[in-house]
């Protein structure tokens, strides 16, 4: 099963308004994956057109969204259904700062549908840090029968690595996603990461020219196959 | 100077102090950063509250951390402090204007 499951839609600010869930459906189709994921920063809201635009194509897409956590941690979290995604991304949403921001610096946030039409643009700044720890984001994601993967562990920013330090006893996880998968077997080997830790790795794509044309394989144990049945 | 003083200098503890020598303060929010970085006998200025902290503190030997602008000490890293003998703190100053208040006591200034 070849995947990308770590591409972000034209919701985040920060990504290309070309990365419409009608385009990265059709492109990774193309591009041979078998099951993608849009991870939007704290929010599912591109999901239900996502949904439909994978189903066009023949592409399975697994629910998700990338919260940015109290500590400003990023932490992927992947649902069993496009609901219980939206349900997390509504608690992220209700807990983020109101502040005034500018879409001219941030970059405007477009809900689409399956037609390339923006429908919604949320108001507020999506990429901020929601109001949630990790442990209470884990912890909500878990109580809508998801999992939670800590973002690219081995970046120097918003990583769980980068601002704790440490890989904290709770909340467990059985999941990290790797920037570069080759990275893995030194961190275990510095007990940086549980022995018993799955990686994922993600293309965290923000723009067309990121999303993959040759895809990893996801492992027979991977914990998310549960989520894919 | 020894961390019992902080008291006295409007910080508030958050659990048992146990004595430690001041050194100087140190300014930092992300852990990473902190654990190569922090020394003994620091005071810690932070706003993160998360058990990485004290066990990042405990590691560097930090005479005590201060949670800074009313951020909150999480209940499990208080209650690792006080099994690893870390004095934490709490203020409603900014992480800049705590440290200011050390370094005019520390003559820093």
């Amino acid at each position: 099963m070849q995947y990308d499951l770590h591409i972000h839609s034209c919701l985040s600010p920060c990504a290309d308004r070309e990365m419409t869930p009608a385009t990265i459906a059709g492109l990774c189709a193309l591009n041979g994956a078998d099951v993608i994921a849009i991870a939007d920063h704290n929010s599912a809201l591109n999901l239900p057109a996502a949904e439909k635009c994978c189903k066009a194509y023949g592409v399975k897409l697994l629910p998700a969204l990338e919260a940015n956590t109290a500590e400003e941690i990023h932490l992927l979290c992947y649902f069993p259904t496009v609901q219980a995604a939206l349900a997390m991304g509504d608690a992220l949403y209700e807990s983020l700062p109101e502040f005034d921001w500018d879409p001219a610096i941030w970059g405007p946030q477009w809900v689409m549908n399956e037609d390339d039409e923006i429908i919604a643009q949320p108001k507020k700044l999506l990429t901020a840090a929601a109001g949630l720890t990790l442990e209470e984001t884990a912890r909500l994601c878990r109580s809508l029968g998801g999992i939670s993967v800590p973002a690219h562990i081995d970046r120097d920013s918003y990583s769980l690595l980068s601002v704790l330090g440490l890989w904290p006893e709770e909340p467990e996880f059985l999941l990290a996603e790797l920037a570069d998968p080759n990275r893995a077997a030194a961190l275990t080997a510095a007990g940086l990461v549980p022995p018993s830790l799955h990686f994922l790795t993600g293309s965290d794509a923000h723009c067309l020219e990121a999303l993959r044309t040759e895809f990893p394989l996801l492992d027979e144990g991977c914990p998310l196959r549960s989520l894919l049945k | 100077m020894t961390n019992l003083e902080l008291e006295g200098l409007g910080f508030v503890p958050a659990g048992p102090v146990p004595e430690h020598e001041v050194t100087g303060g140190f300014c930092c929010d992300l852990l990473s950063w902190a654990m190569s970085r922090c020394t003994e006998g620091k005071v810690w200025f932070t706003v993160m509250g998360n058990i990485n902290t004290v066990a990042v503190a405990s590691l560097a030997d930090a005479a005590a951390v201060v949670l800074c602008q009313e951020a909150t000490w999480m209940p499990d890293a208080l209650e690792r402090a006080a099994q690893q003998g870390v004095a934490l703190f709490t203020t409603d100053l900014p992480a800049y204007e705590a440290a200011l208040v050390l370094a005019r006591r520390l003559g820093q200034l």
